[in-house]
């Protein structure tokens, strides 16, 4: 069973730690087995927590204006038609259709697709008065579902509805309309409800007794930042893993669900390939995808050999390389890889070309999870080195702990991918940065000389060896002859 | 199997009910299944069948793929696919996506050359085998791909290792032990002689397939011991040591095959030499490689060739043309571009980022190649 639990509260979002207690993974059914579609979440991360679905679902989820529950409806949507070969409709009061269209094509979403091959339809309802409205919605929802064959269906959104309805009036429209048509139909219904800002709740006269599952879209505006987070609060016949999670909406993507994934899904394989170099073997040994290296130091830079090695192993091994910083421009970060590469007479280009990216991201105008989805993305690209530079800039914005939970979290990522994180921390080591490190490279200074001293935290290898205490010079001069 | 695929006078044939075909190769990389996706890339944004008719539609006939170990063990579940794009991939794994690509192709009129890329899934090893991966397990992932792939009439052949390749410089590369050589009499380091412990191994599987086998970095003192720049060459361009050392495997399967690079991969000192660049780059290239062909009259397929053709490093384009140029006047007909996929980090693809629109500017580089070579 794979639970959750809150570790940090900030600006109300969400730190999430992974308690291994016998891992169940929830596993994706293949449709057809039973001769029924089982719809699947797109985002992967929603998947793997909360499994598939069934048909004849009703489906509530409320939100915040702009907290993203269009956007993860139509993913919903889009996804399934398309995977499964089944009819979905789109009925809006709000949005006209070009507005969606284009919105959702930005999003890596292309409606008309889905369109051209039968498979989707747009309905904008007009804005019309009170129980009218009602009934053209009712009506069209009907013809789509029953005539048609629709086999998911969205109301965006119902709000409208429950407006020109007494509460009473609404209870019996629910039931008898919308409740007894899923379940006939076996159709899975999506229903938005509209949340006011900075509220938590409204009247859904009801809707939310018979729907089967609710998720609740909510953002949080802290210091100019919107944060994004989904609340499962309900949702029948499954245990709920965790009550918010985290999310980004981004270009070409649609919606990230910011959950590390499971232990179980670093996979160790047999046939690693261990890098080295014969200046890096004392210090580093043999490094092994996956490996987390925390390059540390209490007072002082990180020294200029570092660079060095970096650019040394990118090099003798073609490997592709990433540096996110959270300090320096790209600029001064591609100096210092130019400067690096020339040191040991390797031509500065080409380490440049081996760059996939040098990403420079000020926490000062990120929240927490758009910096988490910056590095997610980055791990995606699937780097064999990501250099996350200057980790110390975190925690002058972000409370210790959440730097240190959300730097332990991408360290997953990146061992499920088999990336090396090699990290800097300049100025700052605290306990609570060990426990992400593989290889703890400790960095003092003795009379303006770096010394470098190394300490593996854990090693499937027998022989374990600390290095203590390596001069600098004697490192740099390694790597010159 | 009715297809023998063949070597005579160093071209390539296809021999169909003792009828002979001469084959060109005109192909492209379409890499993926060799890295952590353990798929073809580009399945996230287009439908795998429509990515092929693409390939067919740009004007090839063949599609090199890269795979690595994991990718072509049963079982192994690929990732970066959208399924809403590729339904009919759902619940598949690895190795039946390589098996359904292969049979649409054949359907499109594409051959297919495999390629053993890397052992690790993760980068490129000097040697074919590493501590955890002996040359034995190499070759039983190699018949174990030949037992199953070699019943589709495309699929031409077998690139058996990507790159050889040396971790020291010259000249202690030589005998590091570590890094790929080609005629130093140590099978524990020499390409040319595990080329053929492995092509034996594969062709007693598909007798009718091609053994391709690429160049290493560095050979041996004599044979490196050439007049230009015999430190400056690409991982797998150098088949210096041919001459002297051919591979041991039938006359009739053998083809060498060279990845040759321009500074967009990686910049040599030669790029900043005019007596070279650009107009003698043609003596580099006979030199390291285009004698095989020239003077030893075996086939000759380019495994890899690419870059951003302007993009990037400014001298590409000259470059790319110039060697378009020295394919042109040898008759070198085979090559595969590097790559249709458009995040290689280095080269580029034929494609731009949205997996569609073909670059204008490379392929017609390319087409003059293909226009020539089919008016043989």
């Amino acid at each position: 069973m794979v639970t959750f639990k809150y570790v940090d509260k900030y600006i109300n979002s969400v730190v999430l730690v992974v308690q291994l207690t016998g891992v169940k993974e929830v596993t994706t059914a293949i449709p057809g087995a039973e001769g029924e579609t089982r719809f699947v979440f797109r985002d992967e991360v929603l998947a793997q927590l909360l499994g598939d679905i069934e048909p004849h679902t009703l489906f509530l989820v409320l939100g915040h204006p702009g907290a993203g529950k269009s956007t993860f409806v139509a993913s919903f949507l889009f996804e399934n038609v398309l995977r499964f070969g089944v009819r979905g409709v789109y009925i809006s009061l709000a949005e006209d259709r070009e507005k969606f269209y284009s919105y959702m094509r930005r999003l890596g979403m292309d409606f008309a697709v889905a369109e051209g091959r039968g498979l989707f339809e747009y309905v904008h309802v007009p804005t019309l008065s009170g129980r009218e409205l009602v009934e053209v919605v009712v009506e069209r929802l009907s013809q789509e579902v029953v005539e048609k064959g629709a086999r998911i269906a969205v109301i965006d959104s119902v709000t409208p509805l429950l407006n020109a309805l007494t509460t009473e009036e609404a209870r019996s429209m629910l039931h008898a309309t919308l409740y007894s048509l899923t379940s006939a139909s076996k159709a899975l219904l999506m229903l938005i409800a509209d949340l006011p800002f900075a509220t938590e709740s409204t009247d859904l006269k009801g809707l939310e007794f018979i729907a089967d599952a609710v998720f609740v879209f909510k953002t949080k505006i802290e210091k100019g930042i919107i944060n994004r987070v989904m609340e499962v609060r309900k949702f029948r016949g499954k245990p709920i893993p965790l009550a918010e999670i985290p999310f980004t909406i981004e270009e070409g993507r649609s919606v990230r669900f910011l959950v590390p994934p499971l232990y179980s899904s670093i996979t160790l394989s047999k046939t690693l390939l261990e890098i080295t170099h014969r200046c890096i073997e004392p210090l580093w040994g043999s490094v092994e995808p996956s490996t987390h290296i925390g390059v540390v130091t209490k007072i002082g830079e990180i020294p200029f050999s570092i660079w060095v090695a970096i650019v040394r192993l990118t090099h003798d091994y073609k490997l592709k390389l990433s540096i996110v910083s959270f300090r320096d421009p790209p600029q001064k970060l591609q100096m210092l890889l130019e400067a690096a590469a020339k040191a040991i007479n390797i031509v500065p280009q080409n380490i440049l070309k081996r760059t996939l990216s040098i990403l420079s991201v000020n926490p000062a105008i990120l929240s927490p999870h758009q910096l988490m989805g910056a590095l997610v993305s980055e791990i995606e690209r699937v780097p064999n080195i990501l250099v996350i530079d200057r980790v110390d800039m975190l925690y002058l914005y972000y409370p210790s702990k959440l730097v240190d939970a959300m730097l332990h979290m991408i360290s997953i990522h990146a061992k499920a991918n088999k990336v090396i994180v090699i990290e800097t921390a300049g100025n700052i080591y605290t306990k609570h940065q060990t426990p992400r490190y593989d290889l703890l490279h400790y960095i003092t200074y003795r009379n303006g000389v770096a010394m470098h001293s190394v300490k593996r935290t854990r090693s499937i290898k027998p022989i374990v060896q600390h290095v203590h205490e390596l001069g600098d010079e004697a490192l740099l001069k390694c790597f010159l002859d | 199997m009715d297809v023998y695929y063949k070597v005579k006078n160093g071209e390539i044939y296809a021999e169909v009910r003792g009828v002979e075909q001469r084959l060109h190769l005109f192909g492209v990389s379409w890499f993926g299944f060799e890295g952590q996706a353990h798929v073809v890339h580009g399945l996230w944004v287009r439908n795998w069948v429509e990515l092929l008719e693409t390939i067919r539609a740009l004007g090839f006939n063949a599609i090199r793929i890269p795979f690595c170990t994991e990718a072509v063990k049963p079982g192994t579940a690929p990732s970066t696919i959208s399924y809403a794009f590729n339904p009919d991939l759902q619940s598949l794994d690895s190795l039946t996506v390589l098996e359904k690509i292969i049979v649409k192709a054949s359907e499109l009129g594409l051959y297919i050359v495999l390629n053993y890329h890397n052992i690790s899934c993760i980068a490129i090893e000097p040697l074919w085998y590493i501590d955890s991966f002996t040359e034995q397990d190499y070759i039983n992932i190699w018949v174990s791909v030949a037992q199953r792939l070699s019943k589709y009439p495309n699929v031409v052949g077998a690139d058996l290792k990507n790159e050889p390749h040396s971790v020291s410089p010259r000249p202690s590369c030589y005998t590091d032990g570590q890094s790929a050589t080609w005629g130093m009499s140590n099978p524990k380091t020499d390409w040319n002689l595990a080329a053929e412990r492995i092509g034996r191994a594969v062709l007693e599987v598909a007798p009718h397939w091609l053994i391709l086998v690429e160049g290493t970095q560095y050979t041996n003192p004599q044979s490196d011991n050439v007049p230009l720049y015999p430190d400056a060459v690409y991982w797998g361009e150098n088949l210096r040591a041919v001459r002297d050392y051919p591979v041991n495997l039938p006359k009739d399967k053998l083809v060498y095959s060279p990845h040759v690079y321009g500074p967009d991969v990686y910049v040599l000192p030669y790029f900043e030499d005019p007596d070279v660049f650009p107009d003698n780059l043609y003596k580099i290239w006979d030199q390291n490689w285009g004698y095989v062909k020239k003077q030893l009259g075996s086939a000759l397929v380019i495994g890899e060739f690419g870059g951003r053709y302007g993009s990037g490093d400014p001298r590409d384009v000259i470059w790319q043309q110039r060697f378009v140029d020295y394919l042109v006047e040898n008759d070198i007909c085979h090559f595969f571009y590097w790559a249709l996929n458009p995040n290689s980090a280095d080269t580029g693809g034929l494609l731009e980022d949205d997996w569609r629109t073909p670059k204008r500017g490379k392929l017609g580089n390319l087409m003059r190649l293909v226009k020539h070579c089919s008016s043989l």
